[in-house]
């Protein structure tokens, strides 16, 4: 333990310069391109093509691409362009709700957790434990029971109901850790409220955990949205990455050299997971000098 | 951010990983090869249509739970009879002849002389009369059979070791082919009285490898089982070849291998990992045709598919509203463009129909003479006016959101549901959505699994769903009696039959009518035509297709497999019926 | 660490067990559809006439107590499962539950145990080695790749490894678990083979976790490397190296260590892609057909072996977490 050192960091003007750096960090700059150009598609993509299209029976069947169809048509008579511009917002919804749900809910009570201990400790840690093994197509399949159809919203909130689990744990393992450091110890000793400290002391010392959690997070939920639908459990009747996934399967595109439809959504997710993956690195840059690279 | 250098890596990456896997394939495949005690070219490999054999373990063909298609009903028993469809013949097999009263409700069957259980004892009457006795006092705990032998046999004893008599509840001419035919899908199974014996046969499994359970009088028994395949040996000593009722056949082991998916399957025939695949689309067969020219189908060219027993149709609840009223059962048939369900579901390899009943030659000849009435009652007939119409008179309008609402302004909600085990159904529930849709119903489609079909459909929750009906082959009588009305139980309990709990007791007098009549009979025809003039002007159900189910055949190591230039048998490798075949086949070389 | 946290601890375990059973026990009777009626469904699906469909339904529903209030079958599966008795399955009847989740095990431990640690361990590695500033620039541009990976849906990624090492070049098999036709026992030749066919699905596993384990590895990284006492190191001269392995790395493992306990809840969901794209024997396919046939049994009792094993684990972290880092006291 070290408790020689300078006591309370100067986290904030670190915060503060990292602000007046972010124009000039490369990573996070390409990262907001990557993932700013898929929120462009969705916006601008309906302007230029009619996303009514993306309806079955829309088009001719089994067309590869060409000038008519720029991205083809799949076997149900969707026309794959217009499939892909309705559901890559979809997709992008999904996981931005059910990543921020689960951070949020995760880190809140990580936070609670780890730094009151006690019976709150208890009753968190048990929480997570039980619901670590329920099987996310349980609870898809009960809701679908009981609504008309499923929606995004839905299958994010599921998928966000069984996903805040891993940051909590491993947020609640950090202050765990945090919660006896001497900075800690100080505040305390100087009469600062427990609430302040969780706030201002331990939570900052959090972020760039929070933020892996966070991207973490949403490339898990879409991935996890993914699989679900590969099997033909989501929105069925919403055109999403997933769904294109799962009818792609159905029709055993891959087998019969039709790449034209199941490649698209690889290339938005790669897009999106490359993207969110330089914005966390390019943060963390931002926010932590010593990541950066020394001359 | 991927500069050169990356590019390079990932060359050199590449090429690490491709290198170490073909050392590593290199290093263990010679060891999978020898492993394998026979030679492939004496194997026969066949898809067991499942995504894994459920049941591996259990070899009681009549529990409701058995899996029944890894090999348990083509190979592990036979039948007394097999139905050829392509010849409209009842191919006598443990049993030599069968024959009726003349008011058909007591009928003979012969037994071959010289079947014998693998374990060397002789199938006699006794089996045959202790199987039906079992099934009938157990019904409530068994499957369809249990119920089948309760409702049908009133007594049955054996009058000399080679010959039953069955006296029967009711007059049943189709009694032996529905029972003992292997018409269709599954047979009635006969079981060795000295194994079953004493056995409660709800609880059965039959299966002990070591006491060479189960004992059939097949020629193949049971090596190995697991959720991945059953593998099965031939029984070189088979009263078949021993009494010169057929040769030895050719393969000395058959498997039934669980290839899942359209992928798989496609992949395992270009690798010839697969001598005959459940169905897969159009585009996937031309592709591994393509590539593994040895692979072909039914026909040469399309509609390639050997045309399947179960016709798709749109059910309904006529039981509640919105669809107990044929207006609107009418109504929404029209609004369905067949045509795009043979396009989307089918690839272009199936056709409409106006009555659900398969497109057979056998079932042709039962439906000459009633054009008149199909023109009668234009059901099928794609017509977005003749929906508007029906709608209207049924006092239905369109509401300010362009959907159809009733007089208190009740929006009519369509949610289809479609299993999503049945691939077809699938693919075709969102076609059939969106056209509803477009004729200005608020439709939405569903897929569920078994459980939740099962729940929706057969305890009368949903109010439309996609289907199959499983009726008759050879004789149209099954496909009416799917409409009776003692299959309409109440909302709540398990129908049966067609589950639309359609219910006309005219409809009824006429089809038990067409039940106690043989299909020869010169009334026959007659009948048909006046049930046939109500199930068309009620629509209880809405015919949209055949059922064509794309299977392949490979012929790089087996040959003279069924196809239309060889029509000897129904190429169906996951009926019961699949043995007659299997005896057929040859090696290729 | 003191007994009373221990006995504390041990308390908790049990508490956990019993709600996380409780918990399944309501998950599994509220998946929609009856199961028994699934069953029949799938008898006629293929063209069998039922005439007595609801006389099944009816016999089978009491033989599985299900005719019984929700109470008392819920009483009753706590009795039976605390004494490890669990049942016998709805849709794969006389099969016991413990028979299928026997079987499977074995598979689903071999393959996805074993995958998983691989994917832990490098990306853990790769994690810290973007973390750490005195990486090479090449090794940091491998990371977007990866990431390329992980992003691919797992079973497109799948098949593209099916068709890039099995179809194209015969080199790997299609899927299953072991060579059509053959024995398994415990000989060399039988344990090739079991290693050959789970190559590929242990390459999907690998490559589509790699991802994940090296982001969540990097932010542990990240959260140590902004330490006091690395600062204080520095300033001693230790070498920088022996900071990024003695130091962070040491103390980045315990929350990447957590995770890869908790993800042993999500064995079983999480290998049912594995087993459906490869044919690949498990306990993942075993939980989907049962929550697709709404089998309470089975449900009930592959979320026991998966409650715990969870809990287990988490048990053991929780009792040697204070071994390994100091720091957290426990009051």
């Amino acid at each position: 333990m070290s408790t020689a050192t300078p006591i309370t960091r100067p986290r904030g003007h670190a915060v503060l310069r990292g602000l007046a750096e972010l124009g000039s960090n490369v990573k996070l700059t390409s990262g907001l391109v990557l993932v700013l150009s898929l929120v462009a598609l969705a916006v601008i993509g309906p302007l230029l093509v009619d996303t009514e299209m993306a309806r079955p029976i829309s088009a001719p069947t089994n067309r590869p691409p060409s000038p008519d169809y720029l991205l083809g048509t799949d076997g149900g008579g969707r026309d794959l362009l217009a499939v892909i511009i309705a559901s890559t917002p979809q997709t992008l919804r999904l996981g931005l709700l059910a990543g921020l749900i689960g951070t949020v809910g995760g880190t809140f009570l990580g936070l609670v957790a780890g730094f009151f201990g006690g019976w709150l400790d208890r009753i968190i840690s048990t929480a997570t434990d039980v619901v670590l093994t329920i099987p996310p197509l349980a609870i898809l399949l009960i809701v679908a029971a009981s609504v008309r159809s499923v929606s995004v919203e839905m299958m994010a909130f599921i998928i966000a109901a069984l996903a805040w689990m891993h940051p909590a744990r491993s947020i609640r393992a950090q202050v765990l850790s945090l919660r006896e450091r001497a900075y800690v110890e100080i505040a305390r000793i100087s009469g600062m409220g427990d609430l302040r400290i969780a706030l201002f002391e331990v939570l900052p010392n959090l972020l760039p955990l929070i933020m892996s959690s966070f991207v973490a997070a949403v490339s898990g939920a879409i991935l996890a949205a993914l699989g679900l639908e590969a099997l033909g459990f989501g929105p069925q009747d919403t055109p999403t990455l997933g769904m294109t996934v799962y009818w792609s399967l159905l029709y055993g595109a891959f087998g019969r050299n039709m790449w034209w439809w199941w490649a698209p959504p690889i290339v938005i997710l790669a897009i999106l997971f490359i993207g969110l993956f330089l914005i966390s690195v390019g943060l963390d840059e931002a926010v932590n000098p010593r990541l950066r690279r020394q001359a | 951010m991927v500069d050169l250098g990356a590019r390079m890596r990932r060359r050199s990456f590449t090429q690490l990983l491709s290198g170490a896997a073909l050392g590593l394939a290199l290093a263990l495949a010679p060891v999978a090869a020898a492993a394998q005690d026979v030679p492939r070219s004496e194997t026969l490999i066949l898809d067991s249509t499942l995504e894994r054999i459920a049941t591996p373990e259990n070899y009681n063909p009549f529990l409701p739970t058995t899996t029944l298609q890894g090999g348990l009903h083509q190979v592990a028993f036979e039948s007394l009879f097999y139905l050829n469809l392509e010849t409209g013949e009842l191919q006598p097999w443990q049993a030599e002849s069968y024959a009726f009263n003349e008011t058909f409700d007591e009928v003979t069957i012969k037994l071959r002389d010289g079947v014998k259980w693998s374990d060397g004892v002789p199938f006699t009457a006794d089996d045959v009369v202790f199987t039906m006795n079992m099934l009938k006092d157990n019904s409530a705990n068994l499957g369809n059979w249990g119920g089948n032998a309760k409702t049908w046999v009133k007594d049955i004893v054996a009058v000399d070791p080679l010959t039953v008599k069955i006296t029967l509840t009711a007059t049943n001419p189709s009694y032996v082919v529905n029972m003992f035919g292997a018409r269709v899908y599954w047979t009635n199974q006969i079981v060795p009285k000295h194994i079953w014996e004493g056995q409660d046969p709800a609880t059965f499994t039959n299966f002990d490898l070591a006491k060479g359970w189960p004992v059939s009088t097949s020629p193949f028994g049971l090596v190995s089982a697991n959720n991945q395949e059953t593998v099965w040996a031939r029984r070189d000593n088979w009263w078949g070849a021993e009494t010169g009722f057929a040769r030895l056949p050719a393969p000395k082991r058959v498997i039934f291998t669980s290839a899942g998916n359209e992928e798989r399957r496609t992949a395992m025939l270009i690798n010839n990992e697969l001598d005959t695949a459940y169905a897969i689309g159009k585009s996937s067969f031309e592709t591994v045709h393509q590539r593994n020219p040895k692979v072909v189908t039914w026909f040469k060219e399309m509609p390639y598919a050997y045309t399947d027993a179960g016709p798709r149709i749109i059910g309904f609840n006529n039981a509640i509203p919105p669809f107990d009223n044929a207006l609107v059962r009418r109504a929404v048939s029209q609004a369905v463009n067949r045509d795009a369900i043979v396009d989307v579901a089918w690839e272009g390899m199936s056709r409409p129909i106006k009555f659900p009943a398969p497109s057979l030659a056998a079932l042709a000849p039962f439906f000459e003479g009633t054009e008149d009435l199909f023109a009668a009652h234009p059901n099928t007939e794609f017509d977005p006016k003749a929906t508007e119409a029906l709608m209207t008179e049924a006092g239905y309008s369109k509401g300010g959101d362009g959907f159809w609402a009733d007089a208190s302004g009740a929006k009519l909600v369509v949610d289809l549901v479609a299993r999503q085990t049945e691939a077809d159904s699938a693919k075709a529930a969102p076609v059939v959505a969106e056209l509803l849709k477009r004729a200005g119903f608020d439709a939405q489609f569903r897929l569920v699994d078994s459980a939740g079909f099962a729940d929706q459909v057969f305890q009368g929750k949903a109010n439309i769903w996609l289907a199959q009906i499983n009726g008759g082959v050879n004789n149209p009588y099954p496909s009416f009696d799917m409409f009776h009305s003692r299959h309409a139980l109440p909302i709540g309990k398990s129908a049966t039959g067609s589950y639309s709990r359609y219910a006309n007791p005219e409809y009824d007098a006429i089809v038990e009518e067409m039940g106690r009549l043989a299909a020869d009979d010169p009334q026959f025809k007659d009948v048909v035509r006046r049930a046939l003039e109500i199930w068309l002007r009620d629509l209880p159900v809405a015919p949209t297709t055949d059922s064509a189910l794309l299977a392949s055949y490979n012929h790089t190591y087996w040959k003279n497999w069924p196809t239309s230039d060889n029509p000897y048998f129904q190429p169906c490798f996951w009926w019961a019926s699949a043995l007659v075949s299997i005896v057929a086949i040859e090696p290729a070389e | 660490m003191t007994w009373g946290y221990f006995f504390k601890r041990v308390g908790l375990f049990f508490v956990v067990v019993l709600t996380a059973m409780t918990v399944n026990f309501i998950i599994a009777h509220s998946v929609p559809g009856d199961p028994i009626g699934g069953v029949i469904s799938q008898m006629t699906s293929r063209g069998g006439a039922v005439e007595n469909a609801d006389e099944i339904i009816a016999s089978y529903r009491q033989r599985f107590g299900l005719d019984q209030p929700i109470l008392i079958q819920y009483v009753v599966y706590v009795w039976n499962t605390l004494q490890f008795d669990l049942g016998t399955s709805i849709i794969y009847f006389p099969q016991s539950v413990t028979g299928s989740i026997v079987a499977a095990l074995p598979w689903t431990i071999g393959l996805l145990l074993v995958a998983t640690v691989i994917a832990f361990s490098c990306g853990s590695v790769i994690g810290a080695m973007l973390a750490w500033s005195g990486t090479p620039r090449l090794a940091r541009a491998l990371a977007p790749l990866l990431m390329i990976f992980s992003s691919i849906p797992y079973y497109l990624l799948a098949l593209i490894l099916l068709y890039v090492f099995a179809v194209w070049p015969n080199w790997f098999p299609l899927g299953g678990g072991y060579s059509s036709g053959t024995v398994i026992g415990f000989n060399p030749a039988s344990l090739l083979d079991l290693a050959y066919h789970a190559v590929l699905p242990a390459l999907s596993i690998v490559l589509a976790g790699l991802g994940f384990w090296a982001l969540g590895m990097r932010g542990a990284m990240i959260n140590v490397l902004g330490e006091d006492y690395l600062t204080l190191a520095e300033g001693e001269g230790l070498s920088r190296r022996r900071i990024f392995l003695a130091y962070g790395m040491r103390n980045a493992m315990l929350p990447q260590v957590t995770n890869l306990a908790l993800s042993l809840g999500t064995i079983a969901s999480g290998s049912v892609l594995v087993e459906v794209a490869f044919g690949y024997p498990g306990i993942g396919f075993l939980l989907y057909d049962a929550l697709r046939a709404s089998d309470y049994f089975m449900i009930q009792g592959i979320c026991f072996v998966l409650v715990l094993t969870v809990a287990l684990a988490v048990l053991v972290l929780d009792l040697i977490y204070p071994l390994i880092d100091p720091r957290i006291a426990h009051r």
